[in-house]
């Protein structure tokens, strides 16, 4: 062996051990093999930098104790070593479940055509299945129900409580008109109002000819042809505000209701974002601020998902170049406050139509994901890791990309599915780069005609999005079985190789979803009404 | 801060095996220790600069790295926060570049840290980053040779205090 005079090895050295032992692709649970190693790398595993490092990834979702007083500079190996070590002590509470399998503790059905009730005074008593859905609240204690009525437009909310069943408050409104396009609509927990539930819905209608919430305010000629967009606010109390009550012009191809697309959002500080029919305009609304403008989607512009996040709208975009012949997917962030800058004011016949271009929003910035297949990219999950005790707070937008995509990446993986993990931080109203480039390294074993045969990820269908505890959710096309697996929520970078399946055989032909907040798996199947919910520890 | 003279200027290295190279002074000064060590000589061209910890195999590899991030920005001085993120992604060209063997990983990781390029550093740490991450400790003994000098009693003690966190 050739060498120069300086030692062997680098891993005899403790200033690169250290250096080793602080990348962030190095966990708590590495260090804590690290450590048995031999004396040296001991000695270097217990170095309050190496648990500094450790410390300074934690989020408020593991560490909620942390005092923001707390200069983690300033703590000595022991400290920072006890405040980890409690943390992934927590953690390994809520997420020990039992390596083979994984049982709901109770589950819940729920049949949306039962809601409907004969004295509700619609015309037809039978609602087509396609026009109800539901939306379950953080926490999945709540669910709100939304049913109308083709042939008109009838309103029809119902508030939950799941866990007894109970329902706790009902609205009903008829809108008279001859194209019923479905409500989008979106509830969440009042900030203003402890306690209760601010549901916000988005209602397009034509024709409209009588009474419902559009009866007054709407000009005779609005009536005629024309498409009439009704943003409302209502409070579980039963209050009620409408918001913003405006003519649509050039209603393009909305008698096809696979055109129809308003997607509604609500924001944390009062900012409603709805996204227009035919996925042509997105509406911005600061109803705090009676403040209102239209964007104006560019020809070659398709907005796929869009969500707030702190005080900006995140937009998974697709955007043709016509030049370049190409499409490309791209991570869009547009804060809230740009748009509305110099908007109009709700009310005001003034510069009624202040239409702003996408691409033109002050501040806009866009980061190309790497994939030239956008229609088989599915969004994994976005987070927000909060750090309160060290002023951090960045927005993780976490993507599954299938396999055809692996290729384009800078290192790709040998086999499996990839995450893309961007980071948005907050702070500088930017996406960095992605940051992680990771893979999901499980295969399953599954037992399929008496054969048993190996299943890697890329065959897993469905995706939900991820729990709070890191884990989600994917189905088996052979059996049409749910796995769940883990993701490993305290690393963020890590991602875990434990794939179970729950006892219940549970068959999902459509999208299902986690409850973030609560690891409630919930999902609609579409034939029998049935809402589906399942509870877990 | 380097002027258009320094970027036309030559810098010789003698390697620790008497071997002689002559690079360009952008190339030789991503190293800190070559750059203070230029400065210390001042306007001197024919004076080479001995670098007697490292072999002319290991000094080429270096220089073929430096030669690629010849134009890159200075690195930033070192935080006086000790936890700063590492938070580094390795590019393809250094990803394709550090696929070398063990010994010669490691020859670059010291010559790295001695010669102080930083950035090359980085890219080899986390190069042994992603080689150990969750391996146990016999498989890491293994790959690089690593004599267990616990006793076994030692060694039971420290698994028993982390049991609860046991390979999850």
């Amino acid at each position: 062996m050739k060498s120069t005079s300086v030692p062997d090895s680098p891993l005899q050295l403790d200033e690169i051990l250290v250096q080793i032992f602080c990348d962030d692709i190095v966990q708590f649970h590495d260090i804590l093999r690290f450590e048995r190693v031999c004396k040296l790398w001991y000695a270097v595993a217990g170095s309050g930098m190496v648990w500094r490092s450790l410390l300074s990834r934690l989020d408020d979702d593991h560490a909620p104790n942390l005092s923001p007083l707390v200069n983690i500079n300033l703590l000595n190996a022991f400290e920072a070593r006890e405040l980890v070590t409690k943390a992934y002590r927590n953690c390994a509470r809520r997420t020990s479940y039992p390596a083979s399998s994984m049982s709901p503790i109770y589950s819940r059905e729920i049949s949306l055509p039962d809601l409907i009730k004969p004295d509700d005074a619609l015309e037809e008593t039978q609602c087509p299945n396609g026009y109800m859905t539901y939306q379950l609240l953080q926490g999945g204690d709540y669910m709100l129900v939304h049913c109308s009525v083709k042939g008109g437009l009838a309103v029809n909310f119902e508030l939950l409580h799941v866990p007894t069943g109970k329902s706790i408050w009902t609205y009903s409104d008829r809108l008279r008109g001859n194209v019923a396009v479905p409500v989008s609509f979106t509830a969440s927990y009042s900030k203003n109002d402890a306690g209760k539930i601010l549901i916000a819905s988005v209602a397009i209608m034509s024709f409209v000819k009588d009474s419902g919430i559009c009866e007054s305010g709407i000009n005779a000629s609005h009536t005629d042809g024309c498409f009439v967009l009704v943003l409302q606010l209502r409070l579980s109390t039963g209050e009620c505000e409408v918001v913003l009550r405006t003519r649509i012009s050039e209603p393009v191809g909305i008698e096809d209701e696979g055109n129809v697309y308003h997607a509604l959002v609500l924001s944390d500080d009062g900012i409603l974002v709805a996204m227009n029919y035919d996925r042509k305009q997105i509406l911005f609304v600061d109803y705090q601020k009676s403040l209102y403008r239209w964007v104006a989607l560019e020809t070659h512009t398709d907005v796929q998902r869009m969500f707030t996040m702190d005080d900006a709208l995140i937009c998974i975009v697709d955007k043709w170049e016509e030049v370049l012949a190409v499409s490309t997917t791209n991570v869009v962030v547009i804060q809230l406050n740009d748009v509305l800058k110099d908007a109009s004011q709700i009310n005001s016949s003034k510069s009624k139509h202040q239409v702003l271009k996408f691409w033109d929003i002050t501040g806009i910035h866009s980061q190309p994901i790497p994939s030239s297949y956008p229609e088989i990219l599915r969004l994994l999950s976005v987070r927000t890791f909060r750090a309160h005790w060290r002023g951090e707070s960045a927005t993780h937008i976490t993507l599954l990309v299938m396999p055809e995509d692996i290729s384009l990446l800078a290192h790709p993986p040998e086999s499996g599915v990839s995450v893309l993990n961007y980071i948005w931080d907050a702070n500088h109203s930017n996406i960095n780069a992605v940051k992680e480039t990771c893979r999901l390294r499980f295969v399953s074993k599954e037992d399929v005609g008496g054969f048993e045969r190996l299943v890697p990820p890329h065959n897993l269908v469905a995706f939900s999005d991820i729990s709070q505890s890191g884990w989600c959710t994917a189905v088996s096309p052979w059996t049409n079985k749910l796995h769940a697996f883990t993701i490993d929520a305290l690393g963020r970078q890590e991602l875990g190789n434990k794939l179970y399946s729950f006892d219940d055989s549970i068959l999902l032909n459509g999208p299902h979803h986690l409850d973030y907040y609560s690891d409630v798996l919930h999902y609609l199947d579409q034939n029998s009404g049935i809402v589906h919910l399942y509870y877990f520890d | 801060m380097s002027t258009t003279e320094d970027k036309t200027r030559k810098v010789k290295l003698v390697t620790s095996d008497n071997e002689e190279f002559e690079v360009d002074w952008e190339v030789a000064t991503r190293s800190v220790l070559i750059k203070h060590m230029l400065e210390d000589i001042g306007e001197s061209e024919e004076q080479a600069i001995p670098l007697p910890n490292v072999t002319a195999n290991v000094l080429k590899k270096v220089l073929e790295w430096c030669e690629h991030h010849r134009k890159d920005p200075e690195p930033a001085p070192e935080s006086s926060d000790d936890n700063r993120k590492r938070t580094l992604e390795i590019g393809d060209w250094d990803a394709k570049f550090i696929q070398v063997d063990q010994e010669m990983l490691f020859e670059i990781i010291l010559a790295a840290n001695y010669l102080d390029i930083k950035a090359l550093l980085d890219v080899g740490c986390k190069t042994v980053a992603n080689m150990i991450k969750g391996k146990q400790p016999e498989e890491i003994r293994k790959m690089f040779n690593i004599v267990n000098d616990f006793t076994p009693e030692e060694e039971a003690q420290i698994k028993k205090e982390n049991e609860w966190a046991e390979d999850r």
